[in-house]
């Protein structure tokens, strides 16, 4: 289905890069055959400038993302053009240097454009894959419902626990203390690889052991507490899960918008090094 | 114990006792039974005048024991700190804190019987008969304002005036007198004669009440035009009746036979009857023949006038469906046809009622009034879902034609509420015997569709299936409907921000609450439905109204915050919202860096109704779309729904 974000616009945006591509193999063939290739002949300057404006292009998605009432074009065909135009950067800057690095600003420039590119493919990858398992996940339910149910069992827990021996009121606290900690996870979630039946069958361990401290009169009852709960922990577990997976969604962005941050300063500095020396 | 009740919001977690079942009653329990334990006193056995959309939320409310209604109920007395409710089966001791009474005022029709004084009908909302003086039929007794059925303090007060002047003898022109006179003006005579004229010439208003011609003339709009003109077009999203007061009309529509003459209506006759009726769009494209005089009254004042004056009511409905069905089979004509409207017998259907099971005996023939239904047939494991028909269209002639097999081939279930008109079988035989062109088109109608539904069962499996629950949810009703690829979706939730930027920081959609069909997701998001339920009960008339171009829209300047469009809504996908007031270029960069400008507290302004408008006054159309990245939000036409959901389910 990600065909659709590449293909937009009856691939319009891939033949064009396809033909760029061409295009700039064909011209470096015939200035490298003419002169030896360098950023300082007129060549690499006009690679140069093509590049320059490739970059501005490709950031401006930043903004035309968060212009919502702009009437250019729709931001799936700027995203398509995106990718396309940042693959052929990969081989306009290169052919702007002449194919020549060196361990200096300009270079890093470069490297740090290619840092952006990978992640962007990444990205891209991200965005082929995981929706279609968070669909999946949230087949179950929405996080929204999920949240609100969640609350509502630990408002009934609260409820239920005034009533009976202290271990109740310590296990609903236990119980808020994880809610709470579920939802300030954070980065931590991503890295944790969450698997619902274990963490069932831990938490059931875990509350058969407590059962041993309670009085036979409350054990039904507790039976009962522990029932709902399990089902807490079920749906903290789909929701961490889709949690995960919505952050997965977002994470390759807090690499690719830095990088290229730092790569435009990078450029910044390589213009200037270059006018003025 | 209160009758007034200024604020729900300021009591809260107190016991309450709402005395009275009507709509204010249950409006108000409504509103205070988030933060408070409510109950409610019924004397009937159940909630009988309730508007639909009321009804469906407090058997909500009650089904999920937020409420407690006692039916058959009444209050034996109240003790300090509780209520004693007496039930057909003993008395119940309620806790209540606050007792809220709401027991309405209706029009006391049994007093005023017994006084002498007729109603127009038997029906519910039936008003008295009264003279242009508002004498009723006992004379001497004088019927006004609200007990007339004008519900305005205003007029009220003026008809008190009409009343005492006319007693004392003195002629009084009634306040609208001089709009009506400026109104008519291309007419001769006083406006007495000029009204005459009219209910002569227009066999529909020939039996309306004086009153009632006047209301309905000064809502009405004179058109003058010249030849050629067109007054409507096939598929405009109006729905106004026009009579002709003077000159010619053509009606022609698209899937016209080759040869055949547009229909034509002279002086007297009236159109649009269908789009008035059903809601749909205009069937065909109505041009002047010479110039003409035509009279235009919106549909408001026209429905409001077959309430009221059941003639009207009775001659457009035989119209209607005299007229549908001449659109239909256009070889029978149009006496026989007044006939058989004469003879068809109308029908109500709630939603999800079935009119006919798959395997009964057929034994009529159905034209769908207003509203719409779906075909199911028996599957393998289920219902599969086959078609959907609109208002216009006919089922039921299968098992009629059949003469060995007179057995229904489907279910049929009526998916909003509908009203059909249904043929008997003699009345179609004797229809058919008659034209026996039509029984061959009929024929190969009926053909078509057999085979169309073989097909379509056989494509059943999961198409279908999301077919029957986008069905629920209104996809088929919409004619633009919001639909979310969740494979594509990267949650990115741009489309909300989209939506909230470009109207004042409101959005209208909301994707936590849509509903997910495999991996199709139907945010909340407005349908723009063909038969919007939204338009049926907006107060001002016109504050939430379509355009032309399809669009259901809010109109803020005269949407005075009732609520009614949102609780008719069956997609929940009206909200009321608190307005905020409009920031400008300069305000947006401030509040960027943390100067927003003083800003008055929003929950003490008026809420007003706030719903998608296919950003109608964009000309690059939804924002929503525009604005996302991966091409997961697509808007559709019912026509086009059909091939994405067969792409997708591939």
């Amino acid at each position: 289905m990600q065909g659709t974000l590449l293909t937009y616009g009856s691939k319009r945006y891939l033949w064009g890069g396809l033909i760029g591509a061409v295009a700039l193999f064909v011209s470096y063939f015939y200035y490298s055959r003419t002169m030896t290739p360098s950023g300082s002949t007129v060549w690499g300057l006009v690679y140069g400038w093509i590049g320059l404006i490739a970059i501005l292009v490709l950031m401006f998605l930043g903004i035309r993302k968060r212009w919502y009432s702009s009437h250019l074009g729709t931001l799936e065909g700027w995203t398509s053009a995106h990718v396309y135009l940042g693959l052929l950067t990969l081989l306009i800057i290169p052919m702007h240097a002449g194919f020549r690095f060196g361990w200096d600003v300009h270079t890093l420039a470069y490297v740090l454009l290619v840092v952006v590119v990978l992640s962007g493919i990444v990205g891209l990858l991200i965005y082929h894959t995981v929706p279609v398992i968070l669909t999946t996940h949230e087949s179950g339910m929405l996080p929204d419902k999920l949240e609100a149910e969640i609350n509502q069992i630990l408002k009934e827990m609260k409820h239920v626990a005034a009533a009976k021996p202290v271990v109740f009121q310590h296990l609903y606290q236990e119980e808020a203390r994880r809610c709470r900690e579920l939802k300030s996870q954070g980065w931590r979630i991503l890295f944790t690889r969450v698997d619902p039946a274990a963490i069932l069958a831990q938490r059931m361990r875990d509350l058969h052991n407590l059962l041993a401290d309670i009085p036979a009169t409350d054990q039904e009852g507790f039976s009962k507490f522990a029932g709902v709960v399990l089902q807490k922990t079920e749906l903290e577990a789909y929701l961490a899960g889709q949690m995960r997976l919505k952050n997965g969604l977002q994470s390759w962005l807090y690499v690719h918008v830095p990088v290229s941050i730092a790569m435009v300063a990078a450029v910044g500095i390589h213009l200037l090094v270059v006018l003025y020396y | 114990m209160t009758y007034k009740m200024a604020d729900p919001f300021i009591y809260e977690d107190l016991d309450i006792m709402m005395v009275g079942a009507g709509d204010a009653a249950i409006e108000g329990v409504l509103a205070l039974c988030e933060r408070n334990r409510v109950s409610v006193v019924n004397r009937n056995s159940e909630f009988y005048r309730l508007k639909d959309a009321l009804d469906r939320q407090i058997n909500e409310k009650i089904k999920a024991r937020n409420v407690i209604a006692y039916h058959s109920a009444t209050i034996d007395r109240f003790e300090h700190g509780y209520t004693l409710v007496s039930l057909p089966d003993g008395v119940v001791k309620v806790k209540t804190d606050l007792v809220i009474i709401r027991i309405g005022a209706a029009l006391p029709r049994p007093f005023l019987e017994k006084c002498g004084v007729t109603f127009a009908s038997k029906d519910r909302s039936a008003l008295p008969v009264i003279s242009e003086h508002y004498e009723s039929s006992v004379p001497g007794l004088y019927v006004i304002g609200a007990a007339a059925g004008y519900n305005l303090i205003k007029q009220g007060m003026n008809h008190g005036y009409e009343v005492v002047e006319h007693i004392l003898g003195r002629q009084i022109e009634p306040a609208e007198e001089p709009l009506l006179r400026e109104k008519l003006k291309f007419l001769e005579g006083s406006t007495t004669e000029r009204l005459d004229y009219i209910a002569r010439t227009i066999p529909l208003l020939a039996e309306v009440q004086k009153q009632p011609l006047r209301e309905l003339l000064l809502q009405a709009t004179v058109h003058r035009v010249p030849p050629g003109h067109v007054v409507f077009r096939e598929n405009d999203f109006t729905d106004s009746l026009y009579m002709i007061l003077d000159g010619e009309v053509e009606i022609e529509f698209s899937l016209q036979l080759p040869g055949e003459r547009p229909l034509s209506l002279k002086r007297g006759a009236f159109f649009g009857e269908m789009s008035l009726l059903s809601g749909r769009r205009r069937s065909g494209t109505v041009t002047t023949v010479g110039s003409a005089t035509l009279l235009e009254v919106p549909r408001k004042a026209m429905l409001r006038l077959m309430a009221n004056e059941p003639p009207v009511k009775r001659f457009l409905d035989e119209t209607f469906i005299a007229r549908t069905i001449t659109h239909l089979f256009r070889d029978i004509d149009e006496d026989f046809a007044k006939e058989l409207a004469h003879r068809a017998e109308s029908k109500s259907f709630k939603k999800g009622e079935v009119i006919f099971k798959e395997g009964d005996v057929g034994d009529a023939f159905y034209l769908i009034r207003s509203g719409s239904v779906k075909l199911t047939k028996r599957g393998r494991a289920r219902e599969i879902v086959l078609k959907y028909f609109p208002a216009g269209q006919y089922f039921g002639e299968i098992a009629l034609l059949n003469p060995e097999d007179s057995r229904r081939t489907a279910t049929v279930i009526a998916t909003i509420r509908t009203e059909v008109v249904l043929l008997k079988k003699d009345d179609f035989d004797l229809m058919l015997g008659r034209f026996p062109e039509l029984k061959r088109t009929l024929r190969q109608t009926m053909e078509r569709r057999l085979v169309e539904n073989q097909a379509l069962q056989m494509l059943a499996s999961t198409a279908s299936g999301q077919l029957d629950e986008l069905l629920e949810e209104g996809v088929f009703q919409g004619t633009d409907v919001l639909l979310i690829d969740e494979s594509k979706c990267v949650r990115c939730e741009n489309c909300v921000n989209a939506c909230a930027a470009t109207h004042n920081g409101q959005t209208r959609l909301y994707l936590n609450e849509g509903v997910l069909f495999g991996n199709l997701k139907v945010p909340t998001s407005c349908r723009h439905c063909e038969n919007p339920l939204c338009l049926t009960d907006c107060p001002p008339g016109d504050a939430i109204l379509r355009d032309p171009r399809g669009e259901v829209y809010v109109d803020e300047a005269k949407c005075i915050g009732c609520g009614n469009c949102a609780a008719n809504c069956p997609y929940g996908v009206i909200f009321m919202m608190h307005q905020k007031p409009k920031t400008g270029a300069l305000g947006r960069l401030l509040g960027l860096i943390g100067l927003a400008a003083e800003e008055t507290n929003p929950d003490e302004q008026p809420t007003k109704a706030v719903k998608c408008d296919l950003c109608r006054n964009d000309s690059a159309g939804p924002a929503c779309v525009r604005s996302c990245p991966t091409g997961a939000a697509f808007r559709v036409s019912p026509a086009e729904y059909f091939e994405r959901i067969k792409a997708v389910g591939d």
